[in-house]
């Protein structure tokens, strides 16, 4: 399939076919089929223990699938040990050889290969030109800021100009600003580049920020795998539509679906609708409405929902206000609108209504 | 004013430290009976030093310790990576032969030993002294080993092996100067009790081969002659400078363990 399909089309760059890794008794990986393209950001996503280290892992090398196959730009590198494999790893807490200077780090693989003297150092010193830490090169790590240390994780990698780059939640050990300029560095640095990089994060909004595609993980399965936007706004399982935003479930019940592109459902108190969802459904066939904070608007020609609850909740995010309502039968339901400088109308206890057009609805599988 | 306690810590000092001393002291001491102080004097050392049997005993003892810490490290070391990465029930087991070797009484594993060689008809000489040192102090090493390695984890040289280094590279170029410092620290204390081993060596050296702390227990029997004072002095000269060096690596181990410390100059040797 990988090495098949790689040929037409785009080239992938890691293919994965069929991947398992159990230990002991645990599955934490539970056959994964993946084709990550040449020069794309790509992003492992998931909870914590869903399998997406395990997976990136066996990709680099440093785990041994108990199952399936592992492919780089089309060879199966399988039984290759992690020293031999095209790729490189920045590990979740650096991994920076304490005991060597900032540019015996980054010329650590290098004088593996037997590079030799003169271009040894100048590619060394190129790399960390690019990563903005010349005149660093005789520090030792310790000695070094958080921020600092990623970058030569980063250099000591990427000096060694792999097929692809794997990030094991690099930016796991940085405080809130750091990451959010180090993503900014990363997304940079790989265009650049136009190196492969497959990030493992739990975040879901770094990984949304940075990545072309996005692949999101749970209990060792991949649910989806498709752009941010897609993966955002059409959830193929209700663990995704969960994972990737708040967002409220309405249960509900298909009455007619024979195209996953109009889905008539029975909403129980909220009427019956007729929007687009994940799949087409047999009537009958329980299913969830997703109904994004952020997508209320006036219900137009095509329907929508409306809903009407006491507030109960109501707070201030900055750019956007949360606003929480207890709208039984239906349960809790969050709405998100943007904030403005002088205090909105609504009062806690107040009845208040919201609507969701027919557009922002969107049906998966229960 | 200095309390009972006071006093009494002086009185323990002085029982430790003062029959040491009187054996310095005579070591100069140019009164042959040593009875009374005869002047100072450097004789004894230059008897004892150009005495036939005493140099062959010091380079026995000598090649004894050396070659046992030699041995005994590769022990430890290999203990110490294998029990990382065994199964527990595999790790509890080896950790208590090893606790075994320096519980056991020394005199029962000599002697055991000793009965085992003359049931198979092995010479006695230099070899089995070593393999004696080795049993117990590749348990030491193995401690002091095991005491650094719990403080590593395994990700540095999984990161060594990402960027293209082979097993024995990653063990050599991350491993190794890591551990170093423990490395070192375990030879010079290991050497030491080498060094100053009685019992072992006195089973195992069978009639030909004696170490000089069993040379020793050999003359005082006879007589307490002033040379005794001497080589005793050496001993613990030898001793106390090795224990010494191995606390001082043990207090600048943070800044130890630094190999390759080369910069973008690139004055390297590599």
């Amino acid at each position: 399939m990988t090495a098949a399909t790689a040929a037409e089309g785009t080239a992938t760059a890691v293919g994965l076919v069929g991947l398992e890794r159990s230990f002991g008794e645990h599955q934490a990986v539970k056959g994964i089929d993946l084709e990550i393209r040449d020069g794309e950001f790509f992003s492992l996503i998931g909870p914590s223990g869903c399998g997406k280290t395990t997976t990136l892992r066996m990709i680099a090398g440093l785990e041994t699938p108990s199952d399936g196959r592992v492919f780089v730009h089309g060879r199966d590198v399988t039984p290759t040990p992690a020293h031999r494999r095209p790729v490189n790893t920045v590990f979740q807490h650096f991994a920076l050889f304490p005991h060597l200077t900032v540019f015996e780090n980054v010329a650590f693989g290098l004088r593996e290969r037997r590079t030799p003297k003169a271009e040894l150092r100048a590619r060394v010193r190129e790399m960390l030109e690019q990563v903005g830490l010349t005149g660093r090169e005789r520090a030792r790590p310790k000695e070094l800021s958080g921020g600092q240390q990623q970058r030569v994780a980063l250099a000591r990698s990427l000096v060694l100009q792999p097929e692809v780059l794997l990030l094991d939640e690099p930016l796991g050990a940085l405080d809130l600003k750091l990451r959010r300029q180090m993503q900014g560095v990363l997304k940079q640095l790989q265009r650049e580049i136009g190196i492969t990089f497959v990030y493992v994060t739990h975040d879901q909004e770094e990984a949304f920020s940075m990545s072309d595609r996005v692949g999101i993980m749970n209990a060792g399965r991949l649910e989806q795998v498709g752009a941010p936007r897609d993966v955002y706004h059409r959830p193929q399982t209700l663990f995704v539509a969960d994972f990737v935003g708040a967002s409220n479930q309405i249960p509900a019940t298909i009455l007619e679906g024979a195209s996953a592109s109009r889905l008539r459902a029975d909403l129980g108190s909220l009427g019956v609708v007729e929007v687009p969802g994940a799949a087409a459904l047999a009537p009958g066939a329980a299913a969830a409405a997703i109904l994004r904070p952020e997508s209320t608007g006036p219900i137009g020609a095509g329907g929508g929902v409306s809903l009407t609850g006491r507030l109960v909740d109501v707070a201030y995010l900055g750019p956007q206000v949360q606003y929480t309502i207890d709208a039984a039968p239906a349960g809790e339901v969050i709405v998100l609108q943007g904030s403005q400088a002088d205090e909105g109308g609504a009062r806690l206890g107040e009845e208040c209504t919201f609507t969701w057009p027919a557009g922002a609805i969107w049906l998966v599988p229960a | 004013m200095p309390g009972p306690a006071a006093w009494f810590t002086v009185l323990v000092f002085g029982f430790l430290y003062l029959p040491i001393g009187m054996v310095v002291a005579n070591s100069f001491n140019a009164d042959t009976s040593l009875i009374g102080w005869g002047g100072f004097t450097f004789k004894w050392y230059s008897q004892t030093l150009s005495d036939p049997r005493v140099r062959a005993d010091f380079v026995t003892s000598v090649e004894v310790a050396l070659i046992s810490t030699a041995i005994s490290l590769v022990i430890a070391v290999s203990t110490g990576l294998w029990t990382r990465t065994a199964s527990a029930r595999a790790r509890r087991l080896v950790d208590s032969t090893t606790y075994m070797r320096i519980v056991l009484p020394e005199v029962v594993m000599a002697l055991a030993l000793f009965l085992v060689l003359r049931r198979y008809r092995v010479g006695l000489g230099i070899p089995t002294i070593v393999a004696g040192h080795v049993v117990f102090n590749s348990a030491y090493a193995t401690l002091i080993i095991q005491a650094r390695l719990a403080t590593m984890t395994t990700t540095l040289e999984q990161a060594a092996s990402d960027l293209g280094a082979t097993p024995w590279r990653a063990f050599r170029r991350v491993t190794l100067p890591l551990l170093l410092p423990a490395i070192v620290v375990a030879a010079l204390l290991i050497t030491s009790f080498s060094f100053d081993d009685v019992v072992t060596s006195l089973f195992l050296g069978g009639p030909n081969t004696e170490t000089l702390p069993v040379l020793l227990l050999g003359l005082i029997r006879v007589n307490v002659t002033p040379e005794v004072n001497a080589i005793a002095t050496g001993v613990t000269t030898i001793t106390i400078v090795s224990f010494m060096m191995a606390a001082a690596v043990m207090t600048v181990r943070g800044i130890a363990g630094g190999r390759q410390q080369l910069g973008p100059a690139g004055e390297d040797a590599a």
